[in-house]
């Protein structure tokens, strides 16, 4: 196919970011936004060429790879920057692209009038750029490079607003944060270098499909560790402490970035790494158990939240928390296709925040909505299509990735773990009944509403016909081999024999949870809309269990004690004892010997034009006579 | 015959350098240094170099020396001027000492190296004008273009910097 | 006549020159003992390609020339500014140099 073209995916958006960074200044804002949009927009049609090329090829010819340039060349170590796109990075880039566009144009509308606007559309151009590189990467360490580069975009989003305080706060704390799990992908990726001497995708999976005689424990520690990056970046416990406070970004932020792109990526990398996961059981295990843990808590915590982006956030947490099971669960497709419908969801529900918390100046407070259907119906329908599709809602998108996932855990796990992670599905139900009451219920709010523009409603209504419609992907239900499943391409591992069967168990099953969350939602909705005010008092009845599920069960409190406090003693021990006393020692006793010196040679220093041409000669000599010394010439 | 007009023309350089080290005036020095200038030619033409002979007349001869003898007379010296350190101060001469009597050791040093000693021995044509202003004008000819904008700055420089405060050139 | 004649003549009024930098106080003085060591090298220049057969040697005196002359002008327009500053030429007394 095409791969020549393969670079120009990554072209416009960097376009954009030079355009509009370098000479942008001199635009109107219209001139900015059109810029931005079109840059991705140009991008998105490119991969929509990729994606008609690659529907209408055969299967196995569905690879589109190119090298742009040799990185680093060590003997058998060559790290390239070359592109790959395959049908798992096609979703993806589609991903990226359709919902980033959307959410660009959106962003068109909903800064206006913000100072920084050139420079919010900058960053966001930059974050597709290297979403795009990280995802078209065809090796670890450019992958690497896409995922340190919308680790900066992120957090030069979150700190947009670099005036408040908590922005900034938030936004280093995703940062570093990131680190921790970076520090894994860091250390992933040596051991693979050292022990396979590649680190493109193919290549390694080719070898490892192998006889490479490397014993299972170096393969697990290199999947761990790789998990360990992104543990950190999708924010999965106890490293997802830092998504619900980026929520200190600009809306539309939110939903691009911690929604529906960047906090994927590591499922995505899991799933670029699958062969490496196959061959390790144990660490398959880790990754659902931590993806179990994460949707459940984060589930939980979501309930407590009063903060309506803060409830997205946790909820997010959550939903990728279910990807992860997914993926451990070995059903890659499952996990991207949650993936998929997730982004549109989520994006959707981001930007429908945004509207209402731009319809309401500002206002966050889910306590202080209320009763808004009536005053921007556009933007409450478009929302709660995104709340039934994330609850899991019969024919919305959400119902068939999360069926597909919840079947796969009982599958794979068995009862037990599949009754917990229904427990995480049905809390989905709850929360969502909760944001419901944004839009019914009394009307709390009675300010002047700011209608939000057609450039919003636009976007939310496309993602809203997404979310109603991407379940189709799903179909034929029931089965392994949905018409997603098949274009990934994902060798489904041990379920292949009985791939097209039907399971009249998962039937019955898929049933119950739809029965059962509809039943939890209906409940949710009429509790939190029509007695609105005795939920309000039960949060008041129980105050500790409130704060405990509002703080996210004090996971920030014990990082603060176990780590922020010994760091700061440490900190405040160097600052007080080693640096004023060793160091500045050592720089003031360097400044003391360099006086005592200087005085010593000043001597030197007459003035007199003949001491200084005797230094001149002398040293001519002195390296004239060495010359001759070792030419050997006495 | 070449060889006697060698050491004469060679004791006669040294006699004249050790001239304008120690004579007082730096009149007589200019003057002796003039002397020792055209010894030098001479030898150059004893060496088959008639070319540098003539630049060596017309350049320092005519133009350099010139100028020192213009600066003299220009400043009118009171010889208000110590001449020569006291001769019998040790700390003062002796580096005067050790080095001429160094400059010797080591250039005698280098010389033992075998390859001067072939080239001392050979016996080649004299380099006809044509071919050095043939390379000058090809090879070289950065260089020399080079050197003429030095020159260039060099004059300009010497005007800025001998002018009075304040007076416009 | 060898080589080492014309060397040896070089180096010694090479030698000459420097030692006379170093014992005389008057500015004047001291660049002429400049020229002088410049036209002992200028000698060993010439010797040498005579002796090596080249152009080389002879186009590296001309410009050594240039260079000299040029130095001579600078060299001469400094004394000028510094008799002007300092009424005196003996650079035992001048000391500016000391920063």
């Amino acid at each position: 196919m095409t791969s020549e073209y393969l670079w120009l995916l990554l072209a416009f958006p960097a376009l954009g970011v030079l355009v509009n960074g370098l000479v942008g200044s001199r635009f109107r804002e219209t001139t900015v936004a059109a810029i931005a949009v079109s840059s991705v927009g140009l991008s998105l049609a490119v991969a929509l060429g990729f994606f008609w090329k690659m529907t209408t090829a055969a299967p196995v010819a569905r690879i589109v790879a190119t090298t742009l340039y040799t990185w680093l060349s060590d003997g058998a170590l060559q790290i390239r920057v070359g592109l790959l796109l395959d049908p798992l990075a096609m979703v993806m880039v589609l991903v990226v692209l359709g919902i980033g566009f959307l959410i660009h144009i959106y962003s068109a509308s909903y800064m206006k009038g913000d100072e920084g606007y050139r420079r919010f559309f900058v960053y966001l151009n930059l974050f597709i750029f290297f979403m795009l590189l990280l995802v078209l990467a065809d090796n670890l360490v450019l992958t690497f490079v896409g995922w340190e580069g919308v680790g900066l975009c992120s957090y030069l989003l979150i700190g947009f607003w670099h005036q408040k305080k908590s922005a900034c706060d938030a936004g280093r704390k995703a940062f570093i944060v990131n680190r921790i799990g970076d520090f894994g992908f860091i250390l992933g990726m040596l051991l693979i270098i050292v022990v396979f001497q590649t680190v493109d995708y193919r290549e390694l999976a080719t070898i490892v499909k192998g006889s490479h005689g490397v014993s299972p424990g170096i393969i697990a520690l290199m999947a761990l560790l790789l998990f360990m990056g992104a543990m950190g970046k999708s924010a999965q416990f106890p490293l997802h402490v830092w998504l619900p406070d980026a929520m200190e970004g600009p809306t539309p932020v939110s939903a691009l970035i911690h929604a529906a792109t960047m906090v994927n990526a590591g499922v995505y990398l899991m799933c670029r790494v699958s062969p490496l996961l196959g061959q390790s059981p144990e660490v398959i295990l880790v990754i659902s158990a931590v993806g179990l843990t994460t949707a459940v808590y984060a589930a939980l915590s979501a309930l407590g939240q009063t903060d309506i982006k803060r409830v997205l956030a946790y909820s997010t947490v959550s939903q990728i928390g279910f990807m992860f099971v997914a993926v451990g669960s070995g059903m890659y497709a499952a996990g991207i296709f949650h993936l998929v419908t997730h982004g549109i969801f989520k994006g959707l529900l981001f930007l429908g925040a945004g509207a209402v918390i731009h319809a309401m100046n500002g206002e966050q407070e889910i306590s202080r909505m209320g009763g808004l259907f009536l005053e921007i119906p556009a933007t409450a329908v478009a929302f709660i299509a995104g709340l039934l599709a994330l609850a899991g809602v019969f024919p919305m998108a959400g119902f068939f990735s999360k069926d597909a996932i919840l079947w796969g855990s009982f599958e794979h796990f068995g009862m037990t773990f599949w009754l917990v992670a229904f427990a995480g599905a049905l809390l989905t139900a709850l929360y969502c009944g909760k944001l419901f009451g944004v839009f019914f219920g009394p009307k709390k709010y009675d300010g002047h509403l700011h209608l939000p523009s057609r450039l919003m409603v636009w976007p939310l209504a496309i993602l809203a016909a997404g979310a109603l419609t991407a379940g189709l992907l799903g179909f034929p239900m029931f089965t392994k081999d949905t018409v997603f499943a098949r274009f990934l391409g994902f060798p489904a591992t041990a379920l292949t024999a009985d791939a097209g069967a039907l399971h009249n168990l998962e039937i019955i099953m898929t049933v119950l949870q739809g029965v059962a969350i509809l039943a939890i939602l209906t409940a949710a909705v009429y509790m939190f809309t029509k007695k609105k005010d005795r939920m309000a008092a039960l949060g008041d009845a129980f105050p500790r269990t409130a704060a405990l599920l509002a703080g996210g069960f004090g996971l920030d409190r014990i990082n603060d004690v176990l780590l922020v406090r010994p760091v700061k003693i440490l900190a405040r021990f160097n600052a007080r004892i080693i640096d004023s006393r060793i160091i500045d020692g050592a720089v003031n006793g360097a400044g003391y010997l360099t006086m005592f010196a200087g005085r010593l040679l000043a001597g030197l220093q007459t003035g007199q034009l003949r001491h200084y041409a005797f230094s001149v000669i002398a040293g001519t000599f002195l390296v004239l006579g060495t010359a001759l010394y070792f030419a050997g010439l006495f | 015959m070449e060889t006697v007009i060698f050491w004469i023309l060679s004791a006669f350089a040294v006699a004249v350098a050790l001239a304008v080290v120690f004579f007082k005036r730096a009149v007589n020095g200019v003057m002796s240094l003039l002397a020792l200038m055209l010894a030098l030619a001479g030898l150059y033409v004893l060496m088959g170099a008639p070319l540098v002979a003539f630049f060596q007349v017309i350049v320092y001869v005519g133009a350099v020396l010139v100028l020192f003898a213009f600066v003299i007379m220009l400043l009118n010296l009171k010889e208000s001027v110590q001449p020569l350190i006291s001769l019998v101060d040790v700390k003062a001469v002796a580096p005067a000492v050790l080095f001429a009597v160094g400059i010797v050791v080591l250039t005698w040093l280098a010389l033992r190296d075998a390859a001067f000693s072939k080239a001392a021995a050979l016996q080649q044509p004299v380099i006809g004008l044509r071919q050095i202003a043939l390379d000058l004008f090809t090879k070289h000819l950065l260089v020399f273009e080079l050197a003429s904008v030095v020159l260039l700055v060099a004059a300009v420089a010497a005007i800025v910097i001998s002018r009075k405060e304040g007076e416009r050139p | 006549m060898t080589l080492y004649h014309f060397v040896g003549l070089g180096m010694a009024l090479f030698a000459i020159g420097a030692a006379g930098f170093f014992i005389r106080n008057n500015a004047v003085v001291l660049l002429l003992c400049i020229e002088i060591m410049l036209n002992a090298v200028n000698l060993i220049f010439a010797s040498f390609a005579r002796f090596l057969y080249g152009t080389e040697g002879q186009i590296f005196i001309f410009i050594i020339m240039m260079i000299a002359a040029a130095e001579a002008a600078v060299g001469l327009g400094i004394i000028i500014a510094l008799y002007r500053s300092h009424k005196t030429l003996d650079m035992s007394l001048i000391k500016d140099l000391k920063g």
